[in-house]
C-alpha cells in the first residue's frame, strides 16, 4: 500500500555514544540507515533490493522487520549488521559509519558491537555450549566478565548442559546458546534472522520471551526479521517493508493487528 | 546414469584434478623408470655389440666357475699362454688372430690426483689388426713401445690433454709415465659408458696388467666365406684341454647380460619408490572419493529415490574413478618420458656418459604404467563406491547430511587382523629369511593395518598433538585442533598417506644410523691398526692399491706393522666364497684374530683360517684339507690352520696375502692397515709422503676412516630420501586436498565465525592449525612405525654385523620440524580460500 513515513524515522536523533546498558531512553538510536539503496546485478537484470530506506532503530527497544519475500528485509538487516555493503546511503551503528570501515574493522565491529542469531542455529559443532557462548570474546582474546556471563547463562536456563556439544542439545537449547553468544559481548545491537524459524512453537516462544526480557530487563537492543505475526507480537514495534521501501510502522503490535495489517497490504 | 557421472566429473574438476595429480606423479615416476632403464639397457647392448666388432671367435681358458661379476674384465678364468697363438693363427679359415690383455689401472689427472669418475678405468693392449678392434683411432697412432699409450677421447677432452702430453698411470707396479700418442673412440662413442680406456702395446700390457707370456684371451677374425660355426669347431679341434673356442657374439651377449642384470636391480630399486608413491596416492584417492561421496549424499540419495539401483550408484562412482585413473595415468606416462630423458642427461653429468641412442618406450612400459595407475585408482574407490551405494533414498528428504558410518569396532577388528597378517609376514621375511619380497609385502600390509586402526586413535592423538595450539593462537588454534579431531576417518586417511612415506624414511634412517654405529663398533672390535690406507677412488673395481705401495709404507718412519687387505673369490664345489688375504706376520697384529683352535702363525705356512661358526657348519677342524677352486688358477688343496671368533672385516676365511696374489690374474690391495710407534699429525704426514707417488692412495686415521664410511652411507641415504620425496609430496597434496574439501564442507561454519567476528587471519590460523596437526599426526605415526620397522630389520641382521641399534634422533627432529613447516605450506591455499569466503554467501549456503 502507500507508504506512511513513521514519526520515529522523521525524528531521528543525533547519534549518541551511549552504550546499551540498563534501561535506555527511548529516543536514542542504536542503529540507523539513511537513504539506503542496494542494487543487485547490473543493467536490465538489476534488482533494487533497498530503494532509499531511511530508518532508525531505537536503543533499548525490540524491533521487528516484516514484509513479503523480496521486500528487502533480509538485505536491510545484512547491511545494518555490516555483512553486506550498500550501493549508496549510509549505515550507522551507534555513531560509527560502516561505509568508512574496511573488512578488518567491520569484523571487529561485528565481534564487539553486534550480536547475531540465525535461523539455522549456526553453532560451532566442535565447541561445547559454554565455549560457543564465549566464542566472540575468545576471538577478541578477551576474558569474559564473570558476573555478566553468569547472569546470561542463568537467564538462558542451560545450567547443566553447558559442557554439552551442540549435537547433544535440542533445537531450542541450541538457539538459546546462540542468544547467549549474541548477548555475551553486551553488543550495541542484536540482529535476529528468523530466529524461531526452525523451532517448534513452544521452543520458539521461549526464545522470543527471552529476547524480550533481555530488552526489558537488560536494556538490550534487538532487531529481528520475521514473517510470523506471532513472533512479531513480542516486539515493541514493527517496521513493514515492501519493494525495498518502508511502507508502515506499528507500535506495540499484537499478533492480530499484525495479521490484519498484512492482510491489508494485500498483494 | 552415465550422464550424472559425467556431470559429476565436470562439477568436481578441481578436486579430481588434485586426485589425478597423485596418479600422474606416481605413474610418471614408474614410466620414467622403465624408459630410463630400457634406454640404458639399449645403449649398453649396442656398446657391447661393438666389443665383438670385427671378431668372430674368442679362444680362452675354460672356467669351471661362474664369474660373479667381480673382475669381469680381468677375467675370472685362467690365462691363455702365448704359445696357443700360432696354433690358432695356423688354423685354416683364420684371417687374423691376436692375443688380448685387459685389466684395471689408475690414471693420474692433470691436477696430480687420480681421475675420479663413476666409471672404472679399463686398460687393454693395442690391437695391431685395426679391423678387429672396437677402439677406433680418432687422432695420432697406436702405442709401439713401453712409453706410449692411447686414451679415449672423452677423458682426453675432460682433462684437456693433447698428443705428446705425459700421463702417469698406476698399475700393479710403481707409477709410470707415458706419452699420449693416440686418441681413441669406442665405435662412434667417445668411450665405453664413461669408462676411461687406456691402451698399451702388448708387452707393456702383459707386464702392467697381466702376466708376461700370457693373454687373457685370443681374438680371431675369420677369412672371407668361413662361418663362425665352422671356424669355432676348426679351432676347437686344435685346442688342448682346458681351452675353448666360443663365438665373439655370445661373449658380448654374456657381458651385456651381466649389465642387464645389474640394470634390472636398478630398475626394481626405482620401481619400489614409484610403487610407494602410488601406494601413498591410493590413500589420497580413497580419501577424496570418500569425501566426495559424503558431500553428495543428498544428490546420490535423490538418484536412488528416483529409481537408480544400488549397482548403478556404485558403478557411477567407479566410473568416475576409472576416468580419473585413466586420465592421470596417460598424463603420467606422457610426463614420464621427458623425465627419463632428463635423468639420462643427468647421468651423463655424473660421468656415466652414454651415447644417446633414442629413448626406449617399450609397449610393456605403456601397458604396465596405464594399468597400474588405473587399477590403483579404481581399487582405492571401491570402498567409497560401496558406501555411496548404501545411502538410503530417504537421505534425500532429510535436511542434515547423514554419515553412513559403519562402526569403528568392525574397523578395529579388520584392521587388527590385517596388522597381525602384516607383522607375521614381516617376521617371516626378516627372521625366517623368506626373502625381500615377503618383507616388502609384510611392510605394505602392516601399513594398511595401521592405517585402518588410525581412526581409533586419531582424535585423541590430534588433540594431544594440537594441545599447544590454543596457547599459541587462541581460539583459532583451538578450533584448528578440534577440526583435526572431529572427523577421525578423514584425518586418519590423510595422516596415513604421510605416515607411509615418513615411515620408510624413519626405517631407512634407523638402518643407516645403526649401520654407522655398528660399523664403528665392529671396526673397533675387529681392527687394531692406527692408520688405514685406502684407494681414494673407493672401490676394488677401480684398480685398488698397487702392491708396490706396501713396501713403500713398510719403510716409512715410525711404522711398526703393515698388512695388506686383499680378497679373492674361490669355489668349494658348491658355492662361491670369498677369502681375505692378510700379511701372515703383521696381519694378526692389525686385525683381531681371536683363535678358538689352532694358531694364526699357520698363515705363514699358507694355511687357511676359518671362522669358528662356519668351521662348525662345514665340520672343518685343524689339519683338514679344503679344496679351494680359484677361477684363475684352478683347485688348490689348502690345510686348515685354525679357527677364529667372528671378525666381520675378515669374513669367513682368512689366508696369507701371498696365496691370494698367487691365485688371481691381477693382484691389488683393497686397503692397507698400518700400526705405528706413535700417532700424531707428523706420523700421518710421514705416511702420506711415503705414498706420495700414488695419488690414488689416501692415508686415514681410524677415526677418519670411520667418518668416511659414515659419509658414504649418508650420501646413499640422501639419494633414498630424494626418491621418497615424491611420496611425501603426494601425501602433502593429500593434505591440501582434504583441507580444501573440508573448507568447502564447512563453508557455513566459517561464514558464521566470520559473521560473529573472526578475522581473516584468524581463519587462516585455524586452517593452518588443522594442517599442522594432521601432518604431525602422520609424522608421529610414521616415525614410530618406521623406527620400529628399522629396529626389526636391524635385529634380523644382527648376525650379519648390524649389532647396534641407534635411533636417528637428529633425523627424527628434522622430519618433525619439516613436516610442521610442510603442513603450514599445504594450508596456504585452502586457508586463503577459507579466508576469502564471502560471509553472506557462506551463511546462506544450505
Amino acid at each position: 500500500m502507500q507508504s506512511t513515513p513513521s514519526s520515529d524515522t522523521q525524528a531521528a536523533p543525533a547519534p549518541s555514544r551511549r552504550e546499551a546498558q540498563g534501561p535506555a531512553a527511548p529516543t536514542v538510536a542504536a542503529a540507523q540507515v539513511i537513504d539506503a539503496v542496494k542494487v543487485y546485478g547490473k543493467g536490465d537484470t538489476s534488482v533494487r533490493a533497498l530503494d532509499g530506506i531511511t530508518a532508525s532503530f531505537v536503543a533499548g527497544r525490540f524491533t521487528a522487520i516484516m514484509g513479503p519475500s523480496g521486500s528487502g528485509k533480509s538485505t536491510l538487516m545484512h547491511c545494518l549488521a555490516g555483512l553486506d555493503k550498500l550501493t549508496s546511503g549510509e549505515v550507522l551503528i551507534g555513531d560509527v559509519n560502516l561505509s568508512t570501515l574496511d573488512d578488518k574493522a567491520l569484523t571487529v565491529l561485528r565481534r564487539d558491537r553486534v550480536g547475531f542469531i540465525f535461523q539455522q542455529y549456526n553453532l560451532v559443532p566442535t565447541l561445547n555450549a559454554l565455549e560457543n557462548i564465549t566464542l566472540p570474546l575468545d576471538l577478541a582474546g578477551r576474558k569474559p566478565d564473570r558476573e555478566w556471563l553468569n547472569s546470561v547463562v542463568d537467564t538462558l536456563g542451560l545450567g547443566d548442559r553447558l559442557k554439552h556439544k551442540p549435537s547433544e542439545l535440542s533445537g531450542g537449547q541450541q538457539q538459546r546458546v546462540a542468544v547467549g553468544r549474541a548477548l555475551v559481548t553486551r553488543p550495541a545491537i542484536i540482529f535476529g534472522d528468523e530466529p524461531t524459524g526452525n523451532l517448534d512453537s513452544h521452543a520458539g516462544a521461549e526464545v522470543l520471551s527471552f529476547l524480550r526480557n533481555s530488552v526489558r530487563q537488560l536494556g538490550q537492543t534487538v532487531v529481528m526479521v520475521t514473517h510470523d505475526p506471532g513472533s512479531a507480537s513480542y516486539s515493541d514495534r514493527v517496521v513493514f517493508l515492501a519493494d525495498g521501501r518502508v511502507v508502515d510502522d506499528m507500535a506495540d503490535p499484537t499478533a492480530e493487528r499484525v495479521l490484519d495489517h498484512m492482510k491489508g497490504m494485500g498483494d | 546414469m552415465w550422464r550424472t557421472t559425467i556431470k559429476s566429473l565436470a562439477a568436481h574438476k578441481l578436486r579430481l584434478a588434485l586426485t589425478a595429480l597423485a596418479v600422474v606423479l606416481g605413474v610418471a615416476f614408474m614410466a620414467g623408470t622403465f624408459v630410463l632403464t630400457d634406454t640404458i639397457k639399449h645403449t649398453f647392448d649396442a656398446l657391447f655389440a661393438q666389443t665383438s666388432a670385427g671378431k668372430d671367435v674368442i679362444v680362452r681358458a675354460t672356467s669351471p666357475y661362474t664369474s660373479n661379476g667381480r673382475d669381469a674384465f680381468a677375467g675370472s678364468r685362467p690365462l691363455t699362454p702365448e704359445t696357443l697363438l700360432p696354433v690358432v693363427q695356423s688354423t685354416p679359415g683364420v684371417r687374423a688372430a691376436e692375443g688380448s690383455v685387459s685389466g684395471l689401472v689408475t690414471v693420474v689427472g692433470k691436477d696430480g690426483k687420480a681421475l675420479k669418475k663413476q666409471a672404472p678405468t679399463l686398460a687393454f693392449n693395442w690391437s695391431t689388426d685395426r679391423a678387429m678392434s672396437s677402439l677406433t683411432l680418432r687422432s695420432g697412432r697406436g702405442p709401439v713401445n713401453g712409453h706410449e699409450i692411447t686414451m679415449d677421447s672423452g677423458t682426453v677432452k675432460d682433462q684437456h690433454w693433447q698428443l705428446g702430453d705425459t700421463i702417469t698411470v698406476i698399475t700393479n707396479q710403481p707409477p709410470r709415465q707415458f706419452t699420449l700418442v693416440g686418441v681413441t673412440g669406442f665405435g662412434k662413442a667417445d668411450n665405453l659408458a664413461g669408462a676411461t680406456l687406456v691402451s698399451f702395446d702388448t708387452a707393456t700390457a702383459q707386464e702392467a696388467i697381466g702376466k708376461p707370456g700370457y693373454f687373457a684371451q685370443i681374438e680371431v677374425a675369420s677369412a672371407r666365406g668361413v662361418s663362425t660355426d665352422q671356424l669355432q669347431s676348426a679351432i676347437g679341434a686344435r685346442l688342448p684341454t682346458g681351452f675353448e673356442a666360443v663365438s665373439a657374439q655370445s661373449v658380448a651377449q654374456q657381458t651385456a647380460n651381466t649389465v642387464s642384470k645389474n640394470l634390472s636391480f636398478f630398475n626394481t630399486f626405482l620401481l619400489v619408490f614409484a610403487l610407494i608413491a602410488l601406494f601413498v596416492g591410493a590413500f589420497l584417492i580413497f580419501n577424496t572419493f570418500s569425501i566426495l561421496v559424503g558431500q553428495r549424499t543428498r544428490e546420490l540419495a535423490l538418484l536412488r529415490a528416483v529409481g537408480a539401483s544400488r549397482a548403478q550408484v556404485n558403478r557411477s562412482v567407479l566410473a568416475e574413478a576409472l576416468f580419473t585413473g585413466l586420465v592421470g595415468s596417460v598424463l603420467g606416462l606422457v610426463i614420464g618420458i621427458p623425465l627419463a630423458a632428463g635423468l639420462y642427461a643427468a647421468l651423463g653429468a655424473l660421468g656415466l656418459s652414454l651415447p644417446s641412442s633414442g629413448l626406449q618406450l617399450l609397449p610393456r612400459t605403456i601397458i604396465v604404467s596405464l594399468l597400474t595407475g588405473t587399477v590403483i585408482t579404481v581399487l582405492s574407490a571401491v570402498l567409497p563406491a560401496r558406501r555411496a551405494s548404501r545411502i538410503p533414498p530417504v537421505a534425500a528428504m532429510r535436511d542434515d547430511a547423514i554419515e553412513v558410518d559403519t562402526s569403528l569396532r568392525r574397523r578395529a577388528l579388520t584392521g587388527g587382523l590385517v596388522l597381525v597378517v602384516g607383522v607375521v609376514l614381516l617376521a617371516l621375511g626378516l627372521f625366517n629369511r623368506a626373502g625381500i619380497a615377503i618383507v616388502g609385502m609384510g611392510a605394505t600390509v602392516t601399513f594398511l593395518g595401521v592405517a585402518m586402526l588410525v581412526p581409533l586413535v586419531s582424535s585423541p592423538l590430534s588433540r594431544l598433538i594440537g594441545s599447544p595450539l590454543p596457547a599459541v593462537s587462541g581460539v583459532a588454534g583451538r578450533l584448528g585442533q578440534e577440526n583435526a579431531a572431529r572427523n577421525p576417518r578423514r584425518t586418519a586417511a590423510t595422516a596415513s598417506a604421510l605416515m607411509i612415506g615418513l615411515a620408510v624414511v624413519a626405517a631407512i634412517a634407523t638402518l643407516g644410523s645403526s649401520a654407522t654405529a655398528s660399523f664403528n663398533g665392529l671396526f673397533d672390535k675387529s681392527i687394531k691398526s692406527d692408520y688405514v690406507l685406502v684407494g681414494s677412488g673407493g672401490g676394488q673395481d677401480r684398480g685398488g692399491i698397487s702392491t708396490a705401495v706396501e713396501p713403500a709404507v713398510r719403510n716409512a718412519r715410525g711404522v711398526v706393522a703393515v698388512s695388506p687387505y686383499r680378497q679373492a673369490v674361490w669355489h668349494d664345489g658348491n658355492a662361491t666364497k670369498q677369502v681375505t688375504g692378510i700379511d701372515p706376520v703383521d696381519g694378526p697384529k692389525l686385525l683381531t684374530l681371536n683363535m678358538v683352535t689352532g694358531s694364526s702363525s699357520a698363515l705363514a705356512q699358507g694355511a687357511l683360517l676359518v671362522d669358528d661358526t662356519v668351521a662348525g657348519d662345514h665340520h672343518l677342524k685343524v689339519g683338514d684339507t679344503v679344496q679351494m677352486g680359484f677361477p684363475a688358477t684352478g683347485v688348490k688343496p689348502v690345510i686348515v690352520g685354525g679357527t677364529y671368533k667372528t671378525n666381520q672385516f675378515l669374513g669367513n676365511y682368512t689366508i696369507s696375502s701371498q696365496v691370494v696374489a698367487d691365485n688371481v690374474n691381477q693382484v691389488s690391495d683393497d686397503a692397507l692397515f698400518v700400526k705405528t710407534a706413535s700417532g700424531g699429525a707428523q706420523q700421518q704426514a710421514d705416511l702420506a709422503s711415503a705414498v706420495a707417488a700414488y695419488p690414488n692412495v689416501a692415508v686415514k686415521t681410524s677415526a677418519q676412516f670411520k667418518q668416511d664410511q659414515k659419509k658414504q652411507l649418508n650420501s646413499i641415504l640422501a639419494i633414498v630420501y630424494v626418491l621418497l620425496l615424491l611420496s611425501i609430496i603426494i601425501a602433502l597434496i593429500g593434505v591440501v586436498n582434504t583441507l580444501a574439501l573440508s573448507v568447502m564442507e564447512r563453508t557455513r561454519e566459517i561464514g558464521l565465525l566470520r559473521a560473529i567476528g573472526m578475522q581473516r587471519r584468524q581463519v587462516k590460523r585455524m586452517i593452518r592449525g588443522e594442517a599442522v596437526v594432521v601432518s604431525l599426526l602422520g609424522a608421529v605415526l610414521g616415525l614410530v612405525l618406521g623406527v620400529g620397522l628399522g629396529a626389526a630389520v636391524v635385529s634380523a641382521l644382527s648376525k650379519e654385523g648390524l649389532d647396534t641399534l641407534a635411533i636417528p634422533t637428529a633425523t627424527i627432529v628434522v622430519v618433525l620440524v619439516l613436516t610442521a613447516l610442510f603442513g603450514i605450506g599445504a594450508a596456504v591455499w585452502p586457508a586463503r580460500r577459507a579466508a576469502k569466503l564471502d560471509v553472506l554467501q557462506a551463511i546462506a549456503a544450505a
